[in-house]
């Protein structure tokens, strides 16, 4: 199996926004901008967060979500992370009725899934990992790049 | 042994096929080989369940998505959620639950 590993790409967003949808149309418009996605992206990942949500709870104080469109859309790989100011709301992917608040957003923007399911596998394994929630909480978005990069190549 | 049994397949399913379902069947691939369990997996979008169930069944349908559960699957199949290998919480049980579905369709 081949193990790829993506690029980490850290971005921030005003700190006005609470829905995930507003989060999302912010980031494609920056990814668009910096042609890491073609034009149809922003409304494609809209799309697929609201038939097939990816807000994942982790533990009662932190959940995440892993957004990610279909491969067409991506022009460049990368995880592209974004540590909203306040809680953003997303729907759980296991129970799309609830909603819960999202501290953390990973990102993936993958042209080859199979090649970074160890990548994924890493990634997801670090949500459970000691130190984890502690640096989502009071690291800074270069603190969690840092610890992203470390634990994941 | 001398038995020879039917090896089971199992579908993963999610929104696009990619990402989600992909790491799922990785994960599951992996958690089976410890167990020394060969099955045959395969990853589809969840729009594609039905016609790909008409075509061949499989002994297991793992939906890494909520509200699409059963949606056009025939009631023999059974559901499982594949949540617990997205966060590897819970996996215990999992592979419990997977084991003796196995078990009761002969396929283990």
């Amino acid at each position: 199996m081949r193990s790829k590993v993506l690029d980490i790409l850290t971005l921030t967003t005003p700190s006005n926004l609470d829905k995930n949808e507003d989060l999302l149309s912010c980031v494609s418009r920056k990814l668009l901008e910096a042609n890491y996605v073609n034009d149809e992206y922003e409304k494609a990942i809209l799309k697929r967060e609201r038939e097939y949500p990816t807000g994942l709870e982790i533990t009662k104080e932190l959940s995440v979500a892993i957004p990610h469109a279909d491969p067409e859309y991506v022009k460049k790989e990368a995880l592209v992370v974004i540590k909203p100011e306040k809680f953003i709301k997303f729907r759980k992917m296991d129970d799309p009725d609830v909603e819960i608040p999202v501290s953390i957003i990973f990102l993936l923007l993958i042209r080859d899934p199979d090649g970074y399911v160890k990548f994924l596998a890493k990634l997801t394994e670090l949500f459970l990992k000691e130190g984890f929630i502690e640096i989502v909480r009071s690291g800074s978005l270069e603190d969690i790049k840092k610890f992203l990069k470390t634990n994941l190549q | 042994m001398n038995l020879v049994r039917g090896k089971a397949l199992i579908f993963v399913a999610c929104g696009n096929a990619a990402a989600t379902a992909n790491l799922v069947k990785y994960r599951l691939e992996e958690l089976l080989k410890k167990e020394k369990i060969n099955v045959e997996t395969d990853v589809m979008r969840i729009s594609e369940i039905s016609g790909r169930i008409a075509v061949r069944k499989p002994d297991i349908l793992i939906i890494t998505a909520g509200s699409h559960s059963r949606l056009g699957i025939p009631e023999d199949v059974p559901v499982m959620s594949g949540l617990p290998l997205m966060t590897m919480m819970g996996t215990e049980d999992f592979m419990d639950q997977l084991k003796n579905t196995l078990k009761a369709r002969g396929k283990l």
